[in-house]
């Protein structure tokens, strides 16, 4: 035994409060996640459609310019000579001026737009929604336009994939490797275990959907002719927050309760990349038959609901709907039955989720 | 004094399987050593006691709390070192123990600090610094054991700590186990197969079978044999000396060790002994008060246990 040892040593210090211990199972948790250059590599992926959507933005902001000096001109003389004639318009001539000039170049921006931006998806959805709005909220729908579709298209293809390389070992690892047993020796509850690993994926989501889109936004707002644009796009950022969270909290609660059904994080992300693969090919096979269905007898195809009503089978068409409502290009009753199917998804996967994770507390 | 762990009429089923049959139980502060063969009921006992399952029945305390209502405040006081091969991936060891003290409530920084002086005391050197997966079980008793202990807990439940220890790092894992209840005056409660390690540090011992507990004493009192007797060892014809002691009416066996117990309140008893060893042409080595051996004590109870259930 030693002749001196400094050995042991008591601590009485302050101690930080329970609610702040999940923020540790979380912050370990990015930082061993952040070791893999997988990882990182994807996360990088993740950010460059934003390069795309923010030059998409330049552009819009350029044509939006070019359109009130020049292209005008042609479109107005002839929307005036229209509105001339209109025994409608007939009465205030001066007013209903400015209105077909406004008109004429929301339609001439709709149709530039169109063209220009022929490589955007649902690029349809923000031509029809241009010529149908007054031109004060143009830039409104347009920004709110991009974002959806950078929400829906390269940034849920992104979640799927983060999301398949992180989640998948975050509670198998934990089960195969007994960590619950050491976890659960601390003065930490099964909430806060769930709410620390929760937070890890939802933290590498935020990362790479709500920061860039925030960063586009602000893009927009400095690329604007003036600065009291903030005051008509305030909603723009609390509906990116909003999208976010419809991202966040059911995709990582399903892709936390595969992960612990299992001790093998290899199944875990097999799972998780089926039940994704496996929605978007049942919406496809509805889309197929229907096209089908159209050429073999239109008037029976006639008959068939709308085909979108179906588009709840594929986990990927839920978010997309809630997402483009919450951006609002999707109609109430189409994003309420995503909404529902989204929330039972969650539901049941946070509640086998505690099931395991007490199961495995107790084994 | 109040008692460290006090339970009463504590049960545990798993699915029709009786973990713990109506547990009494009443520990005082010290070293107290937890024996029982595999399936006792040990693990089902010290995963009551830590709050990570429910009693099927029974109540009890723990440090003054009661079982199953405060399991966070009991477990800010308690360190465990469960039996499981257990660490949390992909930290390494001087991570692992920061993550337990930052669990724990130390704030991060102090936390880090902490660690090395823990990892210091149980003489983890530079390894420390190595992922856990590539740790030896050894090391990762000690990684576990040094978590146990990071937030300077009262008391330390220690399931088979030694296992997977080589001899050197088993005997320095009990010195610090002695030296945290002698010069610190934690509570320890060792749960263990190996009945060295219990005679080695603990000062009493709870004998746990079927779900019962057979033995709740001191070593002083184990010690104490329950009749006056001594123990010899002799050269010559053991079983003949015996013989010769029963025609005397002296109550002498043979144990495992090849020594000669007798068992007697006579007042001649050395006299007499000297006697048979002349008869029987034995020649005696060594003539000392018989002490009861542990491993004597935990068979026994064992055993009756396993009669008992036939």
């Amino acid at each position: 035994m030693p002749l001196h040892d400094v050995g042991y040593r008591e601590w009485d210090g302050p101690r930080v409060g329970p609610w702040k211990r999940w923020w540790m199972i979380t912050e370990t948790g990015v930082r061993i996640t952040l070791k893999s250059a997988w990882v990182r590599r994807i996360i990088f992926f993740c950010w460059l459609p934003i390069f795309y959507w923010g030059i998409g933005l330049f552009a819009f902001e350029q044509i939006n310019l070019s359109t009130r000096d020049k292209v005008l001109d042609f479109e107005q003389q002839q929307l005036a000579e229209d509105v001339a004639e209109s025994k409608e318009f007939q009465k205030s001539w001066e007013s209903e001026l400015e209105d077909a000039k406004s008109l004429a170049r929301q339609r001439v921006l709709a149709s530039t737009l169109k063209d220009q931006f022929r490589g955007f998806p649902a690029i349809e959805q923000l031509a029809d929604k241009l010529a149908s709005e007054d031109s004060q909220s143009l830039r409104h729908t347009f920004w709110t336009w991009l974002l959806m579709t950078y929400f829906r298209y390269p940034q849920s293809v992104a979640l799927i994939f983060l999301l398949g390389f992180i989640t998948p070992s975050l509670i198998s690892r934990d089960i195969r490797s007994r960590a619950m047993l050491l976890y659960f020796s601390r003065p930490i509850g099964r909430i806060e275990y769930l709410v620390g690993k929760f937070m890890i994926p939802a933290f590498f989501l935020i990362f790479v959907t709500m920061l860039p889109a925030l960063a586009l936004y602000c893009l927009g707002v400095v690329l604007s002719p003036e600065i009291s644009i903030v005051l008509t796009t305030w909603d723009i950022p609390l509906r990116i927050m909003l999208a976010t969270v419809v991202v966040v909290v059911p995709a990582v609660s399903l892709s936390l309760m595969l992960s612990s059904l299992t001790q093998e994080s290899r199944f875990a992300a097999f799972a998780w990349f089926a039940i994704w693969a496996l929605g978007q090919g049942a919406w496809f096979a509805v889309l197929i038959s229907t096209s089908i269905q159209k050429e073999i007898s239109p008037t029976a195809a006639a008959q068939l609901p709308e085909i979108r009503r179906f588009s709840g089978v594929s986990l990927y068409n839920n978010l997309g709907n809630v997402q483009s409502w919450i951006f609002g290009f999707e109609s109430d009753s189409i994003a309420l039955t995503s909404f529902l199917i989204l929330l039972g998804v969650t539901v049941f996967s946070l509640l086998i989720l505690y099931r395991r994770i007490s199961k495995a507390t107790h084994a | 004094m109040q008692p460290l762990i006090e339970l009463d009429q504590v049960t545990k089923v798993y699915r029709g399987t009786m973990a713990l049959a109506g547990v009494d139980l009443k520990i005082m502060p010290g070293v107290t050593g937890l024996l029982g063969p595999n399936g006792a009921g040990k693990s089902s006992l010290i995963k009551i006691l830590m709050g990570l399952v429910r009693s099927t029945s029974g109540t009890g305390t723990i440090l003054g709390y009661p079982l199953g209502q405060q399991g966070r405040q009991i477990r800010s006081l308690v360190g465990y070192v469960p039996e499981d091969d257990c660490y949390i991936p992909g930290l390494t060891g001087v991570e692992v123990v920061q993550f337990a003290a930052s669990l724990s409530g130390i704030p991060t920084v102090e936390a880090l600090r902490r660690a090395h002086e823990i990892l210091d005391f149980c003489g983890m050197k530079q390894e420390r610094y190595r992922n856990i997966e590539s740790f030896s079980t050894g090391m990762r008793q000690k990684i576990k054991f040094a978590a146990s202990i990071v937030h300077a807990p009262q008391f330390l439940i220690l399931d088979e700590p030694t296992s997977g220890l080589d001899p050197e790092e088993r005997e320095q894992l009990l010195y610090r186990v002695k030296s945290l209840a002698v010069n610190f005056g934690k509570s320890v409660l060792l749960s263990t197969h190996i009945l060295p390690d219990v005679q080695q540090v603990c000062d009493h011992v709870v004998i746990l079978s079927k779900g019962t507990v057979k033995l709740n004493t001191s070593f002083a009192e184990i010690n104490r044999p329950s009749a006056p007797s001594l123990t010899l060892s002799i050269l010559g014809d053991k079983e003949a000396f015996c013989s010769a002691a029963l025609t005397n009416q002296l109550d002498a066996v043979v144990l495992q060790s090849g020594d000669i117990k007798i068992e007697s309140d006579r007042q001649d008893l050395p006299k007499l002994i000297w006697n048979l060893a002349r008869d029987s042409q034995a020649v005696i080595q060594s003539i000392r008060p018989a002490k009861n051996s542990l491993e004597e004590i935990f068979i026994a109870a064992v055993q009756e246990a396993t009669h008992a259930a036939t």
